[in-house]
């Protein structure tokens, strides 16, 4: 439990964009095991705030959400990407590798020494 | 982006069902999930709520980023505050009550303010309108000589136009009832001045001004409706004004008013070759001019300055006189500005004090809502939302208290109108608009943060641990009461400060009503009596100064003043140019005849003149103090008599005896510019005969002046207007209808008007300081009111957490009156300071009242100790009472009590 990471600010966002890139409409539920999963289960993520975050995407226009059934028959709110939501999540992806890049340079250094 | 965050704020019912539908569905995929990893079903669900983080907290995140969360925090605190207010109808109902009050004060006086200060006169670009006056040494307005008129008009470069005017009555006749009525005299640009053209007809034009021409009117919308049954084909008819026909060439516009002035008519401003008005003597015309672009109030005042000084040049007779212009408005308002400003002082003041109950009230019940507030920090509402849910309670407050006051204030404004009309200038154009609304609104805001800021801090400043215990005290109650006692302090210096404001102003109006007005008022009625020029007035002997011109008017008087004596139920009648309290209105120059003259026209001495008809100083009970009162033998054919008053006898004959001394009312003839007055000018020299007791002429609250009192028929020096004086037997207004009948016999043609009783007079002359001093003496009583029960409350609360300390000392043998010292001592420090605060405030603030006073200084030390030991008393009673009720439990309820 100690060593499982945050979730550092901003990125909560890219990470559902991403995952609904990959894995198409997707329930909140999903979304959260997905990136759950996808860490390597090095991520400590309270499932609840995923909900706002989702809802902010929502309004900001870059997914939209559906009543649908799920896998096993269960009625459950999908999410899906919209086109804008795929140019952001290109976007943040290119903006993402650009300040990981940059901080990477910071630490290369001191790995080095 | 905003707009999907706006609707959230709506259909919320649907997103929330959909919210709790969603998480169940997410926590029943957890549960299976947790299930089919071979948790029991209880394990499955734990973990995923922890997993989750909780429904509840959840939800709150949601809705946080669902709506805009400041509009839907609000509307949730307004919803609370709302049935915060329903739970406790007692303390709602007070404050309610303080504030319509409070608030409804300031709404009227804001709406008062507002008409006579902030909005525009009813004239297109009125701030260019500027009063243009003539004014003497001591800045005192005087009047300007038509001739000096003239010049200003043509020759100042400062203003689109500049008009002058006057007024007199004139008599309406050739109608069922004669009618005197006012009439402004002006000329010709008078309305183009004011952008006001007349709505139906033309204007005057500078055709008019020609002597000939000039027998042309402007009706008032009012006279027009109400004389002439707003005849349409008005325009062109004729009227007689003055027993002169004269042709209606246009009606003005509804409402219009000039200075506050209930203008009936206007008439040209016209001069025949010769007239004597017309001469660089007779001042009696006031200006009025619109600036011209880009010219400000200042320059033009410079520039007619320059002119000014070179009429003096030419006229030295002018001397010593200047120019002064001013703005229209600020003309109206002058003689209003001080009472204006104590008033709106006053509520202020009273708001403030409101302002310190309520917070104190609000404290108050902070302290008995900790438990509900430590409540909710402890299941994690942050402080700044607790904050700003009590402020939002108190500001809704406010803002009910607001909605009340509009109430308040709209049942005030109803009887401003019908109650001040004569205090107060321009009372029909107060009324409730956007910007009354908008200073109500703004005041409730403030207000409700004012009274609501200190209560919320220190509602916030709880520790949850502590305050969830029960009856555990904490270092927050100490500093508490110290807010709550100062807040109490400057309630009782406010207070003392209003109190003493309405101490002053009561004393003054004591002193003023202690006035010996110099005469007997009961039972006395007083008519004007106006006699038309044309019929009454040789206009030929009247230009060569002879007084025959005055013989028909003479006897006019004499036979109406006899008709009225001898009516049943009158015991003296008699008739004066001048009343009493109407004010110094006729001013002349005296010469003695047996002194050497002096130097200028301008050094001789100054008198009130006043011509009398009949038993005037028996009918007003003026006592005679020395020789006789005028009889029928003192006539035109007569010598030439006069009386003089105390205040004459006094100033320029030391208390010496003047009768049988020579003077006159006319300036000797060297002393007379050249070119003024006919050759044969000779001054009428008047023997004095009798003394008579000093009357107020000009107001109450100034000293009579010298006067001159002659018999009409020696000396009417032009006056064609007296007011009948008529001391009956009982009701003097019973004997309006026979007095109305016997006139209406000797002449028709001749209005009455002004009938009012002599003690009707006396109450008008004091109208404008007796509502001062009520509206002062109201809102210092409620302020009284309010103060005490301020007190009263932090006692009683602070004895009541006193209680088990009580019970202790009690039990250990303190005597009731030991306690009785150690829990007033508070109240003494609280009382005390209040009252050291506001006797200096006071001494700061009572200058601003200097003006409105009268007979009585503004640091009066009686009315400064009087008051003073008032509010020490009602104060320390105030503290008294809980403290004394704390002492009188027995030790052992005081010790159960908690």
């Amino acid at each position: 439990m100690a060593d499982k990471a945050d979730v550092q600010p901003g990125t909560l966002a890219l990470m559902v964009l991403k995952t609904l890139q990959a894995m198409g409409p997707l329930h909140g539920y999903g979304v959260a095991r997905r990136i759950e999963q996808t860490s390597g289960l090095l991520l400590a993520i309270n499932y609840g705030t995923l909900y706002p975050a989702l809802l902010r995407l929502e309004q900001e226009g870059y997914v939209t959400s559906e009543w649908g059934v799920s896998d096993n028959n269960r009625r459950a709110k999908f999410y899906r990407l919209t086109p804008a939501g795929r140019r952001q999540v290109d976007k943040e992806a290119r903006d993402w590798e650009r300040t990981a890049a940059i901080l990477a340079r910071f630490f290369a250094p001191k790995a080095s020494r | 982006m905003l707009w999907r965050r706006v609707r959230g704020l709506f259909d919320r019912d649907r997103r929330e069902r959909e919210l709790e539908e969603e998480l169940a569905s997410h926590l029943e995929m957890h549960v299976e999930d947790n299930l089919r990893a071979g948790m029991s079903r209880e394990e499955a669900r734990r973990l995923a709520l922890m997993k989750l983080g909780g429904v509840e907290h959840t939800k709150e995140l949601y809705r946080d980023r669902r709506g805009l969360p400041m509009v839907d925090m609000l509307v949730q605190d307004v919803r609370l505050g709302l049935r915060m207010m329903r739970r406790s109808p007692g303390f709602t109902g007070v404050a309610l009550l303080v504030l319509a009050l409070g608030i409804g004060a300031n709404t009227v006086m804001f709406s008062v303010v507002a008409t006579l200060l902030l909005r525009p006169l009813p004239y297109p670009e009125s701030s260019r309108l500027q009063l243009v006056q003539t004014v003497d040494q001591s800045h005192r307005p005087t009047a300007a000589a038509p001739p000096d008129y003239y010049v200003y008009r043509s020759a100042n470069r400062g203003f689109l136009h500049l008009a002058a005017f006057y007024s007199r009555p004139f008599d309406l006749t050739g109608l069922e009832e004669p009618e005197r009525i006012r009439v402004l005299i002006v000329s010709s640009e008078f309305l183009a001045t004011l952008r006001t053209p007349p709505a139906r007809g033309r204007d005057l034009g500078t055709a008019d001004e020609q002597w000939g021409n000039h027998r042309v009117v402007v009706l008032s919308d009012g006279l027009w409706r109400r004389r002439f049954a707003a005849d349409p084909a008005m325009v062109g008819k004729r009227i007689t004004l003055d027993s002169e026909a004269r042709t209606v060439v246009g009606v003005l516009p509804p409402r219009f008013r000039f200075l506050g002035l209930d203008v009936q008519a206007l008439v040209p401003m016209a001069f025949a070759p010769g007239d004597n008005m017309n001469s660089h003597n007779n001042y009696f015309l006031t200006m009025v001019g619109r600036l011209a672009a880009g010219v400000t109030a200042e320059r033009a005042e410079a520039d007619l300055g320059r002119i000014s000084e070179a009429i003096i040049a030419e006229h030295p007779e002018n001397r010593g006189s200047a120019i002064e212009v001013r703005s229209l408005q600020g003309a109206l308002v002058a003689g209003v500005k001080p009472t204006l400003i104590v008033l709106s002082a006053t509520v202020g003041f009273v708001l403030l004090i409101a302002c310190a109950n309520l917070a104190n009230l609000l404290l108050a019940r902070a302290a008995v809502r900790r438990r509900e507030i430590a409540l909710r920090v402890a299941i994690g509402a942050s402080r700044r939302r607790v904050l700003g849910q009590l402020l939002t309670e108190s500001v809704l407050l406010a803002a009910c208290g607001g909605a009340l006051a509009l109430l308040v204030a709209w049942l005030c404004l109803g009887s401003i109108n019908t109650l001040s009309q004569t205090v107060l200038p321009r009372t029909e154009d107060v009324r409730l608009d956007g910007w009354v609304l908008a200073f109500t609104a703004a005041v409730a805001l403030v207000t409700g943060a004012l009274f609501g800021l200190a209560p919320a801090l220190r509602g916030v400043d709880v520790d949850p641990g502590d305050a969830l215990k029960e009856g555990t005290r904490t270092a927050g109650d100490a500093r508490g009461h110290r807010v709550r006692a100062a807040l109490v302090a400057s309630e009782i210096a406010m207070s003392l400060v209003l109190l003493i404001g309405a101490g002053l102003m009561i004393e003054s109006m004591r002193r003023l009503g202690r006035v010996e007005a110099g005469f007997d008022p009961r039972g006395v009625l007083t008519v004007q009596l106006g006699v038309p020029r044309r019929k009454y007035v040789d206009a030929e002997l009247d230009r060569r100064f002879s007084p025959l011109a005055y013989a028909r008017a003479a006897r006019f008087f004499a036979d109406a003043v006899e008709q009225v004596r001898v009516l049943p139920g009158v015991r003296a009648a008699g008739a004066i140019s001048g009343l009493p309290l109407m004010g110094e209105v006729w001013g002349k120059s005296v010469t003695f005849y047996d002194r050497p003259l002096p130097a200028t026209i301008r050094d001789l001495p100054p008198i009130q003149y006043r011509v009398v008809v009949g038993d005037y100083f028996r009918a007003l009970g003026v006592p005679i103090l020395a020789g006789r009162a005028f009889t029928e033998a003192d006539t035109g054919e007569g010598a030439k008599v006069a009386i003089v008053n105390r205040e004459m006898a006094r100033r320029y004959w030391n208390d010496g005896d003047p009768i049988g001394k020579v003077l006159s009312v006319n300036p000797p003839l060297p002393l007379m510019p050249r070119g003024t007055v006919p050759a044969d000018y000779e001054p009428a020299l008047l023997t004095v005969v009798g003394v008579a007791g000093d009357v107020h002429y000009g107001a109450l609250s100034t000293p009579p002046l010298p006067v001159v009192y002659a018999p009409f028929a020696q000396g009417s020096e032009g006056t064609t207007t007296m007011y009948l004086v008529v001391r009956a037997e009982d009701d003097p207004l019973r004997l309006v209808p026979a007095v109305r009948e016997r006139i209406r016999q000797i002449d028709p043609d001749v209005p009455l008007s002004a009938v009012q009783t002599m003690d009707a007079r006396v109450s008008a002359s004091v109208a404008q300081p007796r509502l001062q001093t009520i509206v002062l003496a109201a809102f210092a009583s409620l302020a009284l009111f309010l103060a005490a029960v301020g007190t009263y409350g932090v006692m009683s609360y602070a004895a009541r957490q006193r209680t088990r300390e009580i019970g202790i000392r009690m039990a250990l043998g303190a005597t009731s009156r030991a306690i009785l010292v150690l829990l007033l001592r508070k109240g003494l420090v609280m009382v005390g300071t209040g009252l050291a605060v506001g006797l200096v405030g006071a001494v700061a603030l009572m200058r601003g009242l200097r003006s409105l006073l009268f007979g009585v200084s503004t640091t009066d030390p009686l009315v400064f100790a009087g008051i003073t030991a008032i509010l020490a008393v009602v104060g320390l009673a105030a503290a008294w009472m809980p403290a004394r009720r704390a002492t009188r439990l027995a030790p052992v309820t005081a010790l159960r009590e908690e």
